[in-house]
Order: C-alpha cells, then sequence, then structure tokens
C-alpha cells in the first residue's frame, strides 16, 4: 500500500522532493502559495551539490523538460559579471569555448540586459565586445515563443542577430521552458553561438521552477497551489494530520509523513525578526540565531518538537534548514541537495 | 589666480555666502570638498523651522527661524511645501506647558493659533485621539539639495565660481594673513592654487580642520542627531511633541517619505557619528505616541547628521544660534559656526556684511528681495511638473516630459532628469544624481535605478562601471546593517543579488 506524504511549501526544496517521492511511489499532496525564492533566482546553481545522486536526477529532469544543463562552468550574468556555477542551463555555459568576440544584443521590452553597460562590464573577458541594440520590440509578458507565430519578427531578429559583429551574442532571457529549444533554432539561422545572460529575478528562475512542477506532476503529486497550511496535529511523535485553507475552503489531510519546505527568510508566512526567524505553525523548535541564516533545525532530516523530542515522521528540507551560516547565492544547491537527503530519510521510514 | 573671497564650504552657509557676495558684485569663488550639501545641510529634516521648537530656551534663534521663514518662502517657494507644523501634546504631558509656550511664541514673535482637538484631529487624522492640546505654526518642509543648488546657480549666473569636488589642501600664512590658498579638483586629480583677499571659512564640522590648515584655532562642538526615513507620507503636516525640545518630537513629511527625528548627543567627528539601534528604537516609541501608525510604518533608512554648534559641549542646551568669528592668528579669516538650515540666508548675509566692511564695498544685501530660480513654477499643475520643479527650479522646463520612460519607480525618477543633470559639471558620481534626481532615495534604496543611472553614465561620461558602482553602494549602504522588518527583507533581497549573483563589493 503506497504512503502518503504531504508536503508544504512550492519552492526548489518541496517541488524536487514531490518529484523524487512520487517516483518512488508516494501519494504525494505538495500545498503552497506566495512566490519562491527558487523562482526569483537565476535558476544557475551555483553552490556546491554533494550528493552524485541529486546531480543525476537534476540532469535527468533537465534533459526531459528540453532545457537541458551542464556543469561545472561560468556564465554571464546580465550585469556582465562572471557566474561560476556547478549547474546551468547549455546556453548560459559561456567557459567551455571562449568567444574571441561577443555581442551584446538589448531587446526592446527585456530591460534586464543592458547593452551598453553589460558590455563595458564585460570587457576584459573576450578581446572584442561590443554593444547592440535590436531594433525589435518584444513584450516581456508575451514571452518570444507566442510571439514566434509572427514569422515576420522572427525574422527581424535573426537578420539583426547576423549584422552582429561579435561571434557569439548576449541575449537577455526571453524563453519559457517550453520554448527553451528555439534558441537552438534561432543559433542556427543566425549563424552565431546565442549566449542567455544569467539573470535574477525573471524567467531563468521562473523557468526552473516550472521545470521542478512539471516533474512533481508528471510523476503523479497533486499539487495544491494558492492553499496554506494552518494547522498541524501531532500524536505523541508523529504528526497525523495538516489542515489546510484556500480561500473559503477548509480540509484535512492524514498523512503517514509530513515534509516542511517552506523556505528561508524571503517566503510569505515566515516570520522574520532582526534576532532569527520564527516558526510560523509554532509547532516545531527553530534555531534562533543572530543575523538572518537560521530556520527550522533538523537532525538527519528528521525535526524535533518543542520539547527537543525527535518526530519520528516529520521531515525539513530546504537550503534554511541544514546550516545557520550559508554565503549568499548559494542557496539553490542547498535546496535540492538537502531535499535529495530528505528523500532517502524517508524512504527509510 | 587672484580673487577677492574665498568661500570654503559648499552647504547652505558657504552657496549663501556665494549668492550674497555675488549679488553686491564681489567676485568670489566658492571651493567645496564633496557634493554641495554634503554635511549638515544634507543631512537633516528637511523642516523649514517656524521658530517654535525654540521659544523656550533660544528666544533669538526662534525669532530669527520666524522672520527667516517668511523671506524663504517668498524667495524660495519652488522648494518649499507649507504644510504647517502642529505642536501637540499627549496625557502625561505638562497640562500647563501649552500656556507658557504660547506666550513664548507670542514674545517670540512666532505667529501660533491654538486650535481645538476636532479641528486638529480632522487635519492630521493620523493623531493620537488621546491628544490633550494643539497648536499650529508655519513650519513647512524644504528640499535642502534643490534651495542650494539654486544659490549655486544664482551665485555662478552673478559671476562667482563655483566648485565641488575640490578639496582645500593647504593654506599659506605670510605675516598674519591667509596668502594662498592650494586645493584638489577630483575632477582632474590636479593641484590648483587661488590667492584670495579674504577667506569665509564655512566648512561647517569641518571648519576646525580648515582652520587648522592657516594654523589658526576654533572651536567647535559637534553634536549628532539621528534621524529616520519612513516609506510614505505618514502626516501632512509636520507633527511636534508639545513639551521642551527632547528625543523623537517631530515627524516631517518630505517628497515621498516622513522623516523622523531626532536625538542628540555629542560626535567624535561627522565620520565617527553613527546611529545605533537605541536610537531608532526611541525615535520610534517616542513618534509613535504622536502618530500611533508610525509603530508599523516601514523605515527606509536610518541616517545622522552633525550639527557644527558654536562652543561649549553641544547638546539641547547648545544655542542654535550662529557667529562669525574673526581669526586673532589670520587676519583675513572669517569663519561661520552654528545655525541652521531655515537662518541660512541671514547668516550668509552677516557673514557677507562682515567681508564687505573688510573690503570697503558698500553695497546693501538683496538677497532676502531676489527670488531664487525665478519662474519656476509647475505647467498645467500636473503632479510630473510639480515633482520637477521641486527639484529643478526653474530648469524643470529644460527637461523633457514627453517620454514616459521612467527609472526609478519609488521616486518616479525620469530617464531624461538623469540626462538633465548629467550635463552639469558639477556632477561626477552616482550619489551626485541621487541628490539631484532623488533616484535611489525611495524604499528600494536604489535596487534597481542605480543599474540605470550607471548605464546612463557608462553611455554620457564613460566612466568606470565597477569602481563607480561600487562608491554608490558604499554610500547606500551606511547605516542600512541596522534595517528591521520588511526592510531588512528588501536589503537581503539586494545583498543576494549584488553580492551572491553579481559578485560585486558587499556594502561595508
Amino acid at each position: 500500500m503506497s504512503r502518503n506524504a504531504v508536503v508544504v511549501g512550492m519552492g526548489a526544496s518541496g517541488l524536487f522532493s514531490s518529484y523524487l517521492l512520487a517516483k518512488k511511489g508516494w501519494k504525494v499532496t505538495v500545498v503552497g502559495r506566495g512566490t519562491p525564492a527558487s523562482a526569483m533566482s537565476t535558476g544557475c546553481i551555483k553552490g556546491q551539490i554533494v550528493n552524485d545522486g541529486c546531480i543525476e536526477e537534476i540532469l535527468k529532469m533537465a534533459r526531459s523538460n528540453g532545457m537541458p544543463m551542464t556543469g561545472p562552468g561560468t556564465g554571464a550574468t546580465n550585469l556582465g559579471t562572471r557566474f561560476d556555477c556547478t549547474l546551468l542551463p547549455v546556453h548560459s555555459m559561456f567557459s567551455d569555448r571562449m568567444p574571441n568576440s561577443i555581442t551584446v544584443l538589448g531587446i526592446g521590452g527585456h530591460p534586464s540586459l543592458r547593452p551598453r553597460l553589460t558590455a563595458s562590464m564585460l570587457s576584459g573577458w573576450a578581446p572584442k565586445v561590443d554593444a547592440m541594440t535590436a531594433d525589435v520590440e518584444i513584450s516581456p509578458e508575451m514571452t518570444l515563443a507566442a510571439t514566434f507565430r509572427d514569422e515576420a519578427l522572427s525574422d527581424r531578429l535573426v537578420e539583426v542577430m547576423k549584422d552582429a559583429a561579435g561571434e557569439s551574442i548576449l541575449l537577455p532571457p526571453m524563453f519559457t521552458l517550453h520554448d527553451y529549444m528555439r534558441m537552438g533554432e534561432l543559433e542556427r539561422r543566425c549563424g552565431r553561438r546565442l549566449m542567455e545572460a544569467v539573470t535574477p529575478l525573471g524567467i531563468p528562475g521562473q523557468r526552473f521552477l516550472e521545470m521542478l512542477l512539471s516533474s512533481a506532476v508528471s510523476s503523479g503529486a497533486v499539487v495544491w497551489s494558492g492553499r496554506k497550511v494552518t494547522s498541524i496535529r501531532t500524536n505523541g511523535d508523529r504528526a497525523v494530520q495538516v489542515e489546510v485553507k484556500g480561500g473559503l475552503d477548509s480540509r484535512r489531510l492524514d498523512m503517514d509523513a509530513l515534509l516542511l519546505a517552506t523556505g528561508g527568510p524571503l517566503v510569505d508566512g515566515t516570520l522574520l525578526s532582526t534576532e532569527g526567524i520564527s516558526d510560523p505553525f509554532n509547532t516545531f523548535q527553530t534555531i534562533n540565531c543572530p543575523g538572518i541564516g537560521g530556520g527550522y533545525a533538523h537532525i538527519g532530516q528528521r525535526l524535533r518538537d518543542r520539547s527537543g523530542h525527535e518526530m519520528k515522521n516529520a521531515f525539513g528540507a530546504g537550503d534554511c534548514l541544514c546550516s545557520e551560516r550559508r554565503s549568499f547565492g548559494n542557496g539553490l544547491a542547498t535546496a535540492l541537495d538537502d531535499a535529495w537527503m530528505t528523500v532517502q530519510a524517508m524512504e527509510a521510514l | 589666480m587672484r580673487r577677492d573671497v574665498l568661500v570654503i564650504g559648499g552647504g547652505a552657509t558657504g552657496a549663501g555666502v556665494a549668492r550674497d557676495l555675488s549679488l553686491r558684485g564681489i567676485d568670489c569663488i566658492l571651493l567645496e570638498m564633496g557634493d554641495y550639501c554634503h554635511g549638515a545641510s544634507g543631512g537633516n529634516h528637511g523642516l523649514l523651522h517656524s521658530g517654535g521648537r525654540y521659544v523656550m530656551k533660544d528666544r533669538s534663534s526662534a525669532s530669527e527661524c520666524a522672520s527667516e521663514n517668511k523671506v524663504l518662502r517668498r524667495i524660495a517657494p519652488f522648494c518649499i511645501e507649507g504644510t504647517d507644523g502642529l505642536f501637540v501634546s499627549v496625557p502625561g504631558d505638562d497640562p500647563g506647558f501649552g500656556d507658557v509656550f504660547k506666550g513664548s511664541c507670542h514674545a517670540a514673535g512666532v505667529p501660533t493659533a491654538e486650535l481645538s482637538l476636532k479641528e486638529a484631529l480632522s487635519l492630521e487624522p493620523g493623531l493620537d485621539p488621546g491628544i490633550t492640546r494643539c497648536f499650529e505654526v508655519e513650519d513647512g518642509s524644504i528640499d535642502p539639495f534643490a534651495l542650494v543648488q539654486a544659490n549655486v546657480d544664482q551665485a555662478r549666473e552673478n559671476g562667482a565660481t563655483v566648485l565641488n569636488h575640490c578639496r582645500v589642501t593647504g593654506i599659506k600664512v605670510k605675516d598674519g594673513r591667509a596668502s594662498d590658498v592650494e586645493y584638489v579638483d577630483e575632477r582632474d586629480g590636479q593641484r590648483h592654487e587661488v590667492s584670495p583677499e579674504i577667506i569665509v571659512n564655512a566648512a561647517g564640522s569641518w571648519a576646525p580642520t580648515v582652520a587648522g590648515l592657516a594654523g589658526a584655532d576654533l572651536k567647535m562642538a559637534l553634536d549628532q542627531g539621528s534621524m529616520l526615513v519612513f516609506d510614505g507620507r505618514c502626516c501632512g503636516r509636520v507633527v511636534n511633541r508639545l513639551r521642551p525640545p527632547s528625543n523623537g518630537d517631530i515627524a516631517v513629511p518630505n517628497h515621498t517619505s516622513t522623516i523622523l527625528g531626532t536625538t542628540s548627543r555629542s560626535a567624535p567627528s561627522y565620520e565617527g557619528a553613527t546611529v545605533s539601534a537605541g536610537d531608532i528604537d526611541l525615535l520610534k516609541k517616542e513618534a509613535a505616541v504622536l502618530l500611533p501608525g508610525l509603530r508599523n510604518a516601514r523605515v527606509v533608512r536610518a541616517y545622522c547628521g552633525v550639527r557644527p554648534l558654536l562652543g561649549g559641549s553641544g547638546g539641547r542646551e547648545a544655542s542654535r544660534s550662529f557667529s562669525v568669528i574673526r581669526s586673532e592668528d589670520v587676519d583675513n579669516l572669517l569663519s561661520v559656526a552654528g545655525g541652521k538650515l531655515t537662518t541660512y540666508r541671514l547668516m550668509a548675509e552677516k557673514v557677507s556684511d562682515q567681508v564687505c566692511g573688510m573690503l570697503g564695498n558698500s553695497v546693501n544685501c538683496r538677497t532676502h528681495l531676489e527670488e531664487l530660480s525665478p519662474g519656476a513654477v509647475p505647467v498645467g499643475g500636473s503632479i510630473a511638473s510639480t515633482r520637477l520643479v521641486r527639484k529643478y527650479g526653474a530648469k524643470a522646463s529644460s527637461i523633457s516630459t514627453s517620454s514616459p520612460k521612467v527609472i526609478c519607480s519609488c521616486e518616479q525618477v525620469l530617464h531624461t532628469e538623469v540626462e538633465h543633470v548629467l550635463q552639469s559639471p558639477d556632477v561626477l558620481t552616482m550619489a551626485d544624481v541621487m541628490r539631484r534626481t532623488r533616484a535611489g532615495m525611495g524604499y528600494c534604496q536604489g535596487l534597481d535605478c542605480s543599474l540605470a543611472v550607471l548605464d546612463i553614465m557608462v553611455e554620457r561620461r564613460h566612466v568606470e562601471a565597477v569602481p563607480t558602482f561600487n562608491d554608490f553602494l558604499d554610500e547606500r549602504g551606511r547605516g542600512q546593517t541596522m534595517a528591521s522588518g520588511d526592510q531588512r527583507r528588501q536589503e537581503m533581497l539586494r545583498e543576494h543579488l549584488l553580492s551572491g549573483v553579481y559578485g560585486l563589493r558587499r556594502k561595508g
């Protein structure tokens, strides 16, 4: 008989663990709301991933979603600075074939890449760097995929890129997950290597999350988005039921295991004080540490209750769980790695 | 180069002196080591005093404020918001204080009227409903950057040379007189020399240092005041606590924010002044007594200003008045000390009178008659035009509003504004752009607009991007480690992006 898991949190660690659990035969319900930090990330994995199994899973997932990833390697940010990664989408990889000349191409409607500024910061990377602004306007709301049905616009972009001085072209991110393959198609048509700038707060982070979500769903996880867990019922050392609210709808879910992946200090619902992070559910113990960087404590991926006793079937996953101090920018790697380890621990239940 | 007068310091006082002297036909040059309003002129509430704050302890300052308030409203209406102000008491405050206050206002010539509590609450609905008394005064808010810039502009129109980013590095003294003054211009990094008849030392907190270059001794007490910037306007009028001047008893609505002040304690130096977490808590707690909504309002920034006060030990007991000191060691060195932003013009007048006396010039002061930035009137009453006029005065008319490109969504700064200020040779750094346009002063503290400004500067000025940007981050990062709540989240996001993603220098 399959076991029920409730996963709270629809960010990188919540969705990745849902995907892994569902693949292993768990009946998974994942509940979440708000914008997870990973959606604001660059969608590139900067920090180290310790578990090879975790890397394998990410590569497999990326391939099957049409956005192959590679690494380690270096990308160029939308500001023109270097971004060293453990894993990144193939079109963001810069360092495997260092170009002799780069054209930074600005596209109307995609202000994340300011060609002049980026070119000035990039100079020194390649012998020749120049800036160019395409005489096309592509609405950021309407992704290129949709506009590409407009063949004239597509042709226009290809013509512009054929005129670029650089052998490689750095572009702002314009492609959703569904259309990532279009970059290869454009590349062939204009005869230039196209590189996507590593960009936070935009399409790449959303695209990465989209990949996790579609993987979780296609492996069988049930997704309850826009809902909030309002209470957790425990019985001795077991968490047995959660109450989930969404609008007027309120329901209770029984479970064999609970996984909290509610994320770090930027998450909606998590209270932030200057001292640290406190537990929104007021159920489990939290680390109270100076500055930011704390979260739920977990020992071997398991949570402890208020009195310090280890819970048998309540787990935690996420980048804020496993280290009090982490450097900025490494969260995505830690979140995925920690989720992978938590799933191993849950399997041992 | 020979000049009649060298003014050192480009705060309100120095710029006011340069304007005054040039209007009297005197050849003068002003040197400012940083940007205008680098010191106390930029680090204050932006309060146009009615005088009410000083009626109890410092009647002459109160009277000076009251009369200068009227003058400034007349000569510089474009950079003033005539919000009016309230003095409000709450239960627990001395009930008799209101009558003493009223009498003192009358004696000092500070116009005031007592309001019924119902009137007060309808004028200022954010006030605590339990207030006990309320007086109305003629407080207002003023944009010090726009005011000082207008003084600089008028001084230049009348023949003065005004240079910012020029640091005085040496003053030669011969036979008890300062002869040659050496300065370094940051634009070219070169040393230059000027030989003035008279030096006016209007360097504020740095006045003792400047006097020291000439071997003269000048005593000045540095008193620091901490202020908080709240996101949005939490009150329509300046709100003061009706009690003897104390910590956290004033809120000034200014532009898109409310500035809460202030504390008072002695500072070791301008650079050594810092806001403490205790200051922030104290200011919030005290101000929330009058305006309970401030308890949960977002503090965007904390900063401190340093008041250069006359002699003694400073603090609340020290006079807010000013004096002009002729050095005993160096005959042609005049130093200005003390004073307030509101009385800057009067100070400049007194200094200029003395300079004229020494030069044998008998032309009278005209600074109270000549309008600053004449013709600065918003067109058609549009919000965009009003905002531009408040920042740039009459020069607003040369900024195109036809393109809707906004580079700073917090402060609604237009792309064309940045282009406009970059035409000025005064503007060297991103912080210089910020002081003029306000891009970077909003709640995101320059997360997005700073890149837009940097982009334009790379194009127009061919600046080196990384060092230019890092300088700005250092400037904006000062004091932001104290942020809490939503602003702390904002700061974390900013640091995450700048340091985690872009690998740029972390804020200091």
